[in-house]
């Protein structure tokens, strides 16, 4: 695959594939495999289910593909499956019982009690206990923002609500999992 | 740390969460990085937040294979997409979905508009009925003739002929009433299961006896008297 079709827009290499040119679709997984990844490890925190879960979005927005020529912003159209799917799976894994992300339920409570430094493993066990403080709105504003690392603006045309309102559903999720390490006792 | 030191009073701490994303402009953020320098409460609100961010950042450093891709591509190939195939089929299943509710509305309904216009209608009608090739043609001719009593054997005929034809229809509209019932019966249950076919054979069979009083009486208002007089 060349340059050239590297620098094609989403648009336009959707037109190619709806043309017959399936292969082409790799240029669109490669393009957002790992910021897709990223956010839906924000609701598995395990990346096997993760890299799971981001194929069969893939798969899924590929079957779709004809819907999306109506719909506009191809990205905006991915991030919304994938949050909707995660959503879907960590409820699925609720109702299983499956404990997500065992390895963070270890705490690593040597190392939290012998050094002053809370211990980088303990600290994201936290943060993710903080995101689960958070409400719906909050989780996949926070989620796109700081794993998909989405601008305001995309996360705006994902979640399809006003600017102001995503601006302070990651102000006020910043400051409950702020408010969640403090009650744990990891920010002083 | 306590509630009121978490949300400690700060005139600056307003600007924290815009300058955390870069979105204050120039002369407030440089107004509010001299804040800092002066607030550590402030200061370390941020250096929380960035904390928070950049462990967030640290433990979702992760790449998807190089073989990944391949895999998907692998995946969709066992669904082909070709151009407007969803949409096509859509289309086409709806086009049978359409097809098949208007077999449905053919086969439930027609009978059902045949009953009401075949069945109920003569039922008010019929005493009037002389319509041609409705088998009453005959008592119609016979009528007409009997002011010539040169074809009066043609009116007896034609009377005989009348008597002939009005048990013929009775005949003819217990057939029809019994197969439409059981069509009407058989369709209802096929489209509303658990339906009361029982009382629209009780309707039919009450209607079907109108239609014979009906005939009756037509016979033996018109009929009978002709035959006494011929």
């Amino acid at each position: 695959m060349g340059e050239p079709m590297q620098q094609l827009s989403d648009s336009q290499v959707i037109t190619r594939i709806l043309d017959g040119a399936e292969d082409d679709y790799a240029v669109l997984v490669k393009r957002y495999k790992n910021s897709l990844c990223r956010v839906i490890y924000g609701y598995t925190r395990n990346w096997d289910d993760a890299e799971d879960l981001t194929q069969d979005v893939f798969i899924k927005v590929y079957k779709n593909l004809e819907r999306y020529k109506a719909k506009g912003n191809f990205s905006s159209w991915l991030f919304r499956i994938a949050v909707n799917t995660s959503i879907n799976f960590i409820k699925k894994a609720r109702l299983r019982s499956v404990p997500l992300r065992e390895e963070l339920l270890v705490i690593d409570t040597e190392q939290h009690n012998d050094a002053p430094e809370v211990s980088m493993q303990n600290m994201t066990k936290e943060i993710y206990g903080g995101l689960d403080t958070l409400n719906q709105n909050e989780k996949k504003a926070f989620v796109l923002y700081h794993f998909g690392k989405k601008t305001y603006e995309d996360i705006t045309a994902v979640l399809n609500k006003p600017m102001n309102t995503i601006k302070s559903y990651i102000h006020r999720a910043r400051k409950k999992i702020r408010r969640h390490l403090i009650q744990k006792g990891i920010f002083q | 740390m306590s509630e009121a030191e978490y949300n400690h009073d700060c005139t600056f701490r307003r600007y924290l969460q815009d300058y955390l994303d870069g979105a204050l402009s120039t002369q407030d953020e440089k107004a509010f990085i001299k804040h800092l320098d002066e607030c550590e409460r402030c200061l370390s609100e941020v250096q929380q937040y960035r904390k928070i961010a950049s462990t967030i950042t640290a433990d979702v450093d992760h790449s998807v294979g190089d073989d990944f891709e391949k895999s998907v591509l692998r995946k969709i190939r066992s669904v082909p997409l070709q151009k407007g195939t969803h949409i096509h089929m859509l289309q086409s299943l709806r086009k049978w979905v359409y097809v098949a509710a208007a077999a449905v509305v053919l086969v439930a309904i027609v009978p059902l508009v045949i009953y009401f216009i075949t069945l109920k209608t003569p039922v008010e009608s019929t005493p009037n009925v002389t319509a041609k090739g409705d088998g009453f043609f005959g008592l119609q001719d016979a009528i007409a003739a009997t002011s010539d009593k040169t074809i009066r054997t043609i009116t007896e005929g034609a009377v005989v002929l009348s008597d002939t034809a009005i048990d013929h229809s009775v005949k003819s509209i217990t057939t029809i009433t019994d197969s439409l019932n059981d069509n009407l019966r058989s369709n209802l249950v096929q489209l509303v299961p658990g339906a009361y076919p029982q009382n629209l054979t009780g309707e039919l069979e009450s209607t079907m006896n109108v239609i014979k009083i009906n005939l009756q009486k037509f016979y033996d208002d018109m009929v009978t008297p002709w035959k006494n007089i011929i």
